[in-house]
């Protein structure tokens, strides 16, 4: 190969990667899906307006918050702003960038996963270490199993999109990511952090089942699920057996039997939200959010947005939700490869898990287990990497193929 | 550029299309499953279960404070208060905060003591001497048991203790002082007031049958306190405000106030002056006569039904109506404790208990309504009446009695066994003669007689307004023989209550018109407004008012020179009737072969023109006290004081006789400094014709009684001229058994001024003097001497 040749393929190769990137690009300058984007920046709103009605009674009757109605709700409004700027600039990039980072992804996320477990570096409240700070951030925290979910949607979606038929193996596909999921949930479970080990577990879980694992496994994992729930439901066996202490299943089926102590919180819920009724007692007229319920600004807003809104207001958001979670699988389906489709699921699943488990833990349908609810809950980088994650599936928006004509 | 067509790998495209497919069915559970099923729980919850969580909800929610109503008041007829409410505090103690305060100060003090005491410092008091000051100084100030206190602070897990209700202002007062500076160094924690409402009754045991008492949770559990407890209670306010987790007030939510709306206050018709007129009356003669069975005593306005006073011994304290506080009774008590002592360990034995609980329901019976009796012979009064106005008899009607007279086989005495001779109708009545009532009552035949007892309004309550107001007794209609007749005639073989006969006394007299007997004039708001107002109206008209006329007149021959001449009230023209009933069944040949008997008296005044009717029974007065049982001569007398201060009382202007003129009363004028002269012209202004002075000065130094006195006008008026008032005691001399005139003439020469009640004439003498002989009194202090005339016949 002569020189001049070497250089004419360098110039061709270089040509070949500069349309390869302009088609890219170009690819990636689609229209944001405006459903979804709408559905998220709504939610996004009511959430924060619900917040400030849920917590200013106790912010105000707090020394932790400087005795400031509106700290929650400040604190919520500044990691929402940083949210939606992630949220438009990850939506600029083009998602197949992501592929690159997935595997740095995992690690981080193992990492991060590792460190907060070691004595003295990550931070502990309420007998659980779920937190690492922030350096040069006063203050400044985060969850490890919120980068986690990331990153795990990420890997997987890389990996999942690379394997094709080789999915329905056990030994290429559910395997290898069964394995991996089970480490990252259960380093997050040793937190202990339960409810982030199942909502990894699902988001996991649900990629590999639309990623194509044989039906068999689905159809097992499913029988397990309902096999599962109907052993705690109607036996008592894991009270009995495992010895373990589970007051939580007790109060799922009684939420009276301590109301004073074990089963309060329930109770407390299950009274604010009855007592909303058909059309509630109005925006930001609740009762309960007055030291009656805790984690009124947290994992139960919801029991306060059933009482200030009634049964209606309560559908009315659970039908946007239900609105945003069916556009997110929509443009799963249509993304414009499995890359994109998988980035979307996992993303989607996320919210819709989060979304159904937070509230069915808040109506007492399933036992309590603590799960924020995407865009209300408190929780700034909680909600700023919810925001981001939206970005992602809008990133996936801007590639799907307009629709052709005739 | 020539193009391949584009196709992806099969494989590609498969796993794609694996992919859309399962999204699919992700999107339909999480999308539209899940959410119908948390649809359907969060329907259950807001709609199904709304009710109770609502209910749930507000019972934390909200906090409701009682606002206490004011318990109205209830006064005299002329505005006196006889039952009023004030605030008082309840002193209860926290015994968790005392433990909790002492546990503090005990881990103070080891802090302390591990640490050393700074230069001046002192240690804090240990937990267990706070717990001995808090018990030592309440024991003081609430003057109660110091082991009490401590019982209730042991109960640490409770937080509340009443340790005394209802303490006075300055009792709480101290309390307060306490909780503020004390030993401990601090605010003392676990000792707290709250406010209560005391019950004040300012005259004690006046009218305490009427009036009644409150129970221990301030309700109504007797007399008018309890038969108008709900006008008298009020209700009470409830305030609604919204609490939040930690109990405190969400001051702008949902606030709801009902006001209290304070009691209703009654107005009597009852005069707390004439009221104490009576039960004194009653005192002094139940003790007088060993009554057994206690007193009864009525004054009502014959015109109205009003119940001026009424009253029955024995009486109790309403302030404290669980304590015995009659004389007799408290005796009755104190001999079954020294014959049953209590067993070691025992406050009081259970026989005491027994008693005790006998005793007081004794005390608090108001005989008057409560109770029946055989009236007697001022029942005569009725048979009277019905007569005359049927036309059986006339004024001029004679009747012979024999000393006894045969009804249907039996035979029935006089009380006069040698019988009273001809007499016509007034002399029959003055003499009470049972043969003469008996063949009146026959005359009216059965139906007509039973006709005029129910119109009377003896066969049904009076419906008065006081607890317990009971019927008599009688033979039904079918059943009312002959004989029945003759002693219904009588007043005997029935019974009644004090209050029903002089109801229809009343009738009798007021001109024929039968009222319902009352005492609450009128209810009043607690602004004073009028809520109602009683409306005297006549039930109906019994007899004619002429009838009434005679009726009434018949009955001034009583008192002025019948049975009843001990009723007699000087300068007053006054009605009665006698009366010394029989109890049936009493009778024993061995034990009591007389048997015992109600002596009563009735009265009115003026005769003419009836302002007051007055009605004093005694009951089983005993036979050894020297003077003949029989109302004249029992009850007249104090029926004649009562009345004579009633009638003052009332402002009823007196009307001297020459005959009563020593019993006319003057106010002493006022005449140091006067010449001698002056002050006998002065004197003799007033009405004061007799005087002598002391000493030989130009001008009245001093005079005996003082100026402003009100002394009959027959007194000897003392001026002193220049000379001191001899501070010398003057002994009062016996006058009983003296006529008037010698009487006045004894204590004159004691230098004593003497006032002469009750009946005056031929051969009344001096039956009792305010104060007894012997006793050393100033010079010109007034003797009041009742005069009378002792009969030894029943009447």
């Amino acid at each position: 190969m002569t020189r001049e040749e070497y250089r004419q393929r360098k110039r061709q190769q270089e040509r070949e990667r500069r349309r390869k990137e302009r088609e890219a690009w170009e690819a990636a300058r689609g229209p944001l899906d405006l459903p979804f984007l709408l559905l998220a920046l709504l939610l996004l709103g009511i959430g924060l307006i619900m917040l400030l009605s849920a917590s200013f009674p106790s912010a105000q009757a707090s020394k932790g918050t400087n005795y400031d109605p509106l700290y929650y709700f400040k604190r919520q409004g500044i990691f929402a702003g940083l949210g939606l700027f992630a949220m438009f600039w990850v939506s600029k990039i083009n998602y197949e960038r992501f592929r690159g980072l997935a595997k740095l992804g995992i690690i981080v996320s193992v990492v991060l996963l590792v460190l907060v477990l070691i004595p003295g570096v990550g931070i502990t409240r309420n007998n659980a270490t779920r937190w690492l700070g922030v350096p040069g951030i006063d203050s400044g925290q985060f969850q490890p199993s919120e980068v986690a979910k990331v990153g795990v949607i990420v890997f997987f979606a890389e990996f999942i999109s690379k394997k094709r038929e080789k999915m329905s193996t056990l030994k290429e596909g559910l395997l290898p990511l069964g394995l991996l999921l089970v480490f990252v949930a259960a380093l997050i479970g040793l937190e202990p952090h339960l409810s982030g080990a199942i909502l990894v577990l699902g988001i996991g879980a649900a990629m590999m089942m639309v990623g194509g694992i044989h039906w068999g496994w689905i159809a097992a994992g499913v029988t397990g699920l309902c096999t599962g729930w109907y052993v705690l439901a109607n036996t008592d066996i894991v009270e009995s057996v495992l010895k373990y202490n589970v007051s939580r299943l007790i109060t799922w089926k009684d939420p009276w039997w301590d109301i004073q102590d074990k089963s309060f919180q329930t109770a407390q819920s299950l009274i604010t939200i009855g007592s909303g009724g058909l059309l509630g007692l109005g925006l930001g007229k609740g009762r309960q959010k007055f030291m009656f319920l805790p984690e009124e600004h947290n994992d139960y807003i919801f029991a306060v947005v059933f009482e200030e809104l009634g049964l209606v207001g309560g559908t009315l958001i659970m039908v946007l939700f239900a609105l945003l979670i069916i556009r997110g699988f929509w443009l799963a389906i249509h993304a414009r490869d499995r890359f994109g489709s998988l980035l979307a699921v996992g993303v989607t699943t996320q919210i819709a898990l989060q979304t159904f488990l937070n509230i069915a833990v808040v109506t007492n349908f399933i036992p309590a287990t603590g799960i924020s609810l995407p865009f209300f809950s408190y929780g700034g980088t909680a909600l700023a990497i919810q925001l981001a994650e939206v970005g992602i599936v809008l990133s996936v928006s801007r590639q799907i193929p307009a629709p052709k004509a005739g | 550029m020539a193009k391949k067509p584009q196709r992806k790998p099969d494989s590609a495209r498969l796993a794609k299309l694996i992919i859309q497919r399962r999204t699919l069915a992700l999107l339909l559970v999480f999308g539209v499953l899940s959410f119908l099923a948390l649809f359907a729980k969060a329907y259950d919850l807001t709609i199904n279960q709304h009710d109770d969580m609502k209910s749930r909800a507000s019972s934390q929610q909200m906090r409701s404070t009682v606002i206490t109503a004011s318990r109205g008041s209830i006064y005299d007829r002329s505005g006196t208060i006889l039952a009023m409410s004030a605030s008082a505090d309840n002193v209860f103690l926290d015994p968790n905060a005392i433990q909790r305060r002492a546990d503090e100060l005990d881990l103070a003090r080891l802090k302390k003591l591990d640490a050393g005491l700074a230069e001046g410092e002192s240690l804090p008091m240990s937990g267990q001497a706070y717990k001995d000051m808090i018990a030592q100084r309440l024991a003081e100030i609430l003057e109660i048991d110091e082991e009490k206190i401590r019982d209730e602070m042991a109960r640490t897990n409770y937080m509340y203790a009443v340790i005394k209700r209802r303490v006075e202002k300055s009792v709480s007062d101290q309390i307060r002082e306490f909780i503020s500076s004390n030993d401990s160094g601090a605010v003392l924690q676990g000792v707290h007031l709250e406010t209560d409402s005391k019950r004040y009754y300012p005259y004690s045991a006046l009218a305490s049958h009427v009036i009644g008492f409150l129970d221990p949770d301030n309700r109504g559990a007797y007399g008018l306190e309890a038969l108008y407890d709900e006008e008298l209670e009020g209700s009470a306010g409830l305030a609604v405000t919204a609490q939040d987790g930690r109990s405190s007030e969400i001051m702008f939510q949902y606030e709801q106030y009902y006001d209290a709306q304070d009691g209703h206050s009654l107005q009597l018709t009852l005069d707390s002056v004439i009221q104490s007129y009576v039960e004194r009356g009653l005192e002094d003669m139940v003790a007088k006569y060993g009554a057994k069975n206690g007193a009864t005593g009525i004054v009502m306005d014959p015109n109205t039904g009003g119940i001026l006073a009424i009253a029955s011994s024995p009486t109790y304290d309403i302030n404290d109506h669980h304590g015995i506080y009659d004389p007799l009774l408290q005796a009755e008590l104190a001999k079954v404790e020294e014959e049953n002592p209590p067993a070691p360990g025992q406050e009081h034995s259970d026989a005491y208990w027994e008693a005790l609980g006998l005793l007081q329901n004794r005390q608090w019976r108001n005989k008057a309504v409560n109770d029946t009796y055989e009236p007697g012979s001022t029942a005569k009064i009725l048979t009277l009446s019905m007569a005359l106005e049927e036309g059986a008899i006339t004024p001029n009607s004679t009747f012979q009695c024999g000393g006894s007279i045969t009804v249907s086989g039996e035979p029935i005495g006089c009380s006069k066994k040698t019988g009273h001779g001809h007499q016509i109708l007034k002399e029959a009545v003055g003499n009470s003669c049972n043969p003469a009532f008996i063949s009146i009552g026959l005359s009216m035949g059965t139906d007509r007689f039973y006709d005029y007892m129910e119109a009377f309004g003896l066969m049904e309550k009076t419906g008065v307004d006081l607890q317990g107001d009971v019927g008599g007794i009688f033979a039904s209609r079918k059943d009312f023989t002959t004989l029945d007749l003759a002693c219904y005639a009588f007043g005997q073989n029935y019974n009644i209550t004090p209050l029903q006969i002089i109801t229809a006394q009343a009738a009798c007299i007021n001109g024929g018109y039968l009222y319902t007997p009352y005492v609450v004039e009128r209810e009043l708001d607690s602004d004073g407004n009028v809520i109602k107002q009683h409306d005297a109206v006549p039930v109906r008209q019994v007899i004619s008012e002429e009838t009434s006329a005679t009726v009434r007149e018949m009955l001034e021959y009583v008192v002025s020179s019948g049975t009843g001449r001990n009723g007699q009230v000087p300068g007053y023209r006054i009605g009665g009737k006698t009366g010394t009933a029989d109890k049936s069944g009493t009778k024993d040949p061995v034990k009591n072969p007389k048997g015992d008997v109600v002596v009563s008296f009735l009265c009115f005044a003026p005769a003419d023109d009836p302002q007051v009717i007055m009605l004093l029974t005694l009951d089983t007065p005993s036979r050894n006290t020297g003077t003949y049982v029989s109302g004249g001569n029992m009850v007249a007398p104090t029926a004649s004081s009562i009345m004579g201060d009633i009638l003052s009382h009332l402002g009823v202007a007196p009307q001297y006789t020459e005959d009563t003129q020593t019993a006319a009363e003057g106010t002493v004028p006022y005449v140091v400094g006067l010449t001698r002269d002056q002050a006998a012209a002065r004197l003799a202004e007033y009405g004061f014709a007799a005087y002598r002075t002391v000493g030989d000065g130009e001008t009245v130094t001093d005079q005996t009684p003082a100026g402003g006195a009100i002394v009959p006008t027959g007194a000897e008026i003392i001026l002193y001229m220049g000379a001191e008032k001899s501070g010398e005691l003057c002994r009062v001399p016996d006058v009983l058994g003296l006529s008037a005139a010698d009487a006045n003439k004894a204590l004159a020469n004691a230098g004593l001024i003497m006032k002469a009640t009750g009946a005056s004439g031929s051969g009344v003498k001096a039956m009792s003097q305010s104060t007894g002989e012997g006793a050393e009194v100033p010079a010109g202090t007034v003797i009041t001497v009742q005069m009378g005339q002792t009969s030894n016949t029943a009447d």
